[in-house]
């Protein structure tokens, strides 16, 4: 088992990734480096197209960058194989998506138990787990609701345990709060805090909301694809 | 593992089809009325070949020899007494004439029934297989399947045959069987050559008819050169399958039902392709979803051709329960109509695979979804 400080964290060195070639060409991450250790909460800033979503795609493993190298833990996935690398996501990395992302036929309790099937858990393990995990986001009463049925505010919390549900190494959050008015953004920028230490797990969030950024235990900003340390001036 | 990979795949797919159902039940109707379509074609394909060649199927002979270039046609053919006693004497064939006419008959009470006379050889192979000893004791003696009892024909009574004005007299019934879509009427072979020969001479045996017969009813062991002795005696032998194509519009009908089921089969197909691609498409971002949770690509696969097979199998259980059910009310009516079990069991397979090909259209589609969709804006 990989336990111990080996488990925790994420890490970027000179990561480059380029769309497009020739006159056309976007530096979309331009030598990005970038550690998130257990537990702690970083939040990237950026303006539309600065490179946000790219580096999380990156960060989960789900595209490869054209240069550098990503370790979820202490596991290399840059270089290896497709499938390799669709085993170490499913297995380290928890996403919690933009609006959410659940599925319509599935109830809260169902979104997460479908972590479980994918990652041939045992059921009764996953059941338990999924209905500890609903209780922890203040879901345990809606467990059989549908996302019809669910606020935004709600379905972004049963996304958060959801993401929680395969005991991920890395959270990546991607605008966990564009959805949602300033209060029940805080609220769940401050769960996914509190998730996360309780978890030991390194959480790269980004969002364009820099009251929501404020939270985190350290905030960086994107600028056309490059991670910088932002000025006091640019935080409100 | 492929098992568990599977499971992982449906457990959102059967969820779909419960929550979506409206949607499935749509293609489910389609294709459950494509079934039932298919199962009344294959009864009445069945019902035709059926009235077409029952009579023929039924005969205890494996190979008939008729006149060459007559296409196995017995109103075309006709054989000579040498040339059956010929064939009759070589090793491993036996050889019976047998003799078949259609005619327009009348029945008491003037009621008129078309039918096909077929003459035998009373107590030879085909006598003692199809009705036994009951032939050539009365000369005027005939036994008639049961098509011709069902217009209250009963022993004892009398069969007029037109032009020739030959009076049949019934001694018994046979089973149901029919040649050309007509009931047949069995006659010992010296009465049918009467009936046949002698309708310009009002049923007077021409002598340049004695011993002639449509063709040859051979029972030949296996292994015998058929061609060989065909060439050698001058007759076209061929095998009682191939002689089906001589009843007429057989092979007209047989073609026209298999074409219009084998469009029945692309139709199903196209169905299942067309709605299982617009059901992909709206399923996109669910299994980009469900890739980004880690879900492999051939678990998605299965598991949505998976969800088409269980709809598939559904609805053409359903189709083929409803179309057995109309299909039993029109048999034993008009219209020539045999369920088959097994040709319904085989035709509900073709269809169930025929969507399963269908829905292998999406499959590229699914396997190109990346997960990345699942992130924002960065697809
Ligand atoms: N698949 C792609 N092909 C070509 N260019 C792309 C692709 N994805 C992103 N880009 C470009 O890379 C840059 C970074 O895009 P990215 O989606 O990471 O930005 P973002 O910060 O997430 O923006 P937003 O806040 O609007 O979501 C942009 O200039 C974008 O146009
Ligand atoms: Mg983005």
């Amino acid at each position: 088992m990989d336990l111990g400080p080996a488990r925790g964290g994420l890490r970027l060195e000179h990561v480059c990734l380029r769309f497009g070639d020739g006159d056309e060409e976007v530096n979309a991450l331009d030598d990005v480096s970038l550690e998130v250790n257990a537990g702690e909460v970083v939040a990237v800033l950026g303006a539309s197209g600065s490179g946000k979503s790219s580096l999380l795609a990156v960060a989960g493993a789900m595209r490869q960058p054209d240069s550098g190298q990503v370790f979820l833990g202490d596991a290399l996935v840059t270089d290896v194989p497709e499938k390799r690398r669709n085993v170490l996501r499913r297995d380290r990395v928890g996403f919690v998506f933009q609006g959410s992302n659940l599925l319509a036929s599935l109830t809260a309790l169902e979104q997460l138990e479908l972590v479980g099937r994918i990652g041939r858990a045992p059921r009764e393990a996953t059941r338990r787990r999924a209905l500890d995990l609903l209780e922890e986001v203040g879901l345990a009463a809606k467990a059989g609701r549908r996302p019809a049925q669910l606020s935004g505010g709600e379905r972004q919390r049963v996304g958060i345990a959801r993401a929680l549900m395969g005991e991920p190494v890395v959270l990546l959050v991607d605008e966990p709060t564009s959805a949602l008015d300033h209060q029940r953004a805080i609220d769940i920028v401050s769960l996914l805090g509190v998730e996360a230490r309780r978890h030991q797990i390194a959480t790269l969030t980004v969002t364009h909301d820099r009251s929501v950024a404020r939270l985190a235990d350290r905030v960086l900003e994107m600028r056309d694809g490059r991670l910088v340390v932002p000025t006091d001036a640019s935080l409100p | 593992m492929m098992d568990v990979t599977r499971k992982a795949g449906m457990f959102v797919e059967l969820r779909d089809l419960k929550f979506a159902w409206g949607r499935f039940l749509l293609m489910g109707s389609v294709i459950a009325l494509v079934t039932v379509l298919t199962v009344l074609l294959t009864g009445l394909s069945y019902g035709l070949v059926d009235s077409g060649i029952s009579g023929l199927r039924a005969m205890p002979l494996t190979d008939l020899a008729f006149q060459p270039k007559t296409s196995a046609t017995f109103s075309q053919s006709t054989l000579d007494a040498t040339t059956i006693s010929s064939l009759n004497r070589q090793p491993g064939i036996h050889a019976e004439p047998i003799g078949l006419t259609f005619f327009n008959a009348k029945l008491a009470g003037d009621a008129s029934l078309s039918i096909a006379l077929v003459g035998i050889e009373p107590g030879g192979f085909m006598a003692k297989g199809m009705v036994g000893d009951r032939l050539g004791r009365a000369p005027m003696g005939v036994i008639i399947s049961q098509g011709v009892a069902t217009h209250h024909v009963r022993v004892g009574d009398q069969i007029t045959l037109d032009r020739s004005r030959v009076q049949l007299r019934v001694v018994g019934f046979s089973p149901k069987a029919t040649y050309g879509h007509v009931d047949i009427v069995y006659a010992p072979i010296d009465l049918w050559r009467q009936a046949t020969y002698g309708q310009v001479t009002g049923g007077v045996l021409p002598r340049s008819a004695q011993g002639l017969a449509s063709a040859a009813a051979l029972q030949v062991r296996p292994g015998v050169n058929v061609n060989a002795v065909g060439s050698r005696l001058g007759v076209e032998i061929v095998t009682k399958q191939q002689a089906y194509q001589g009843s007429p519009g057989y092979v007209a009908e047989t073609a026209t039902m298999g074409l219009i089921i084998d469009f029945l089969y692309v139709i199903a197909a196209l169905i299942v392709g067309a709605f299982f691609t617009v059901w992909t498409i709206q399923r996109r971002s669910d299994i980009g979803l469900l890739k980004a949770l880690g879900a492999s690509t051939t678990s998605v696969v299965f598991g949505a051709i998976g969800q088409v097979a269980l709809v598939m199998l559904a609805t053409t259980a359903a189709g083929v329960l409803v179309g057995t059910a109309i299909g039993s009310l029109i048999s034993g009516g008009a219209v020539p109509f045999s369920l088959q079990s097994g040709a319904v069991f085989a035709a509900a397979v073709i269809l169930v695979i025929a969507g399963l090909v269908g829905s292998l259209v999406g499959v590229r589609r699914i396997a190109a979804i990346d997960p990345i969709i699942a992130l924002g804006s960065a697809s």
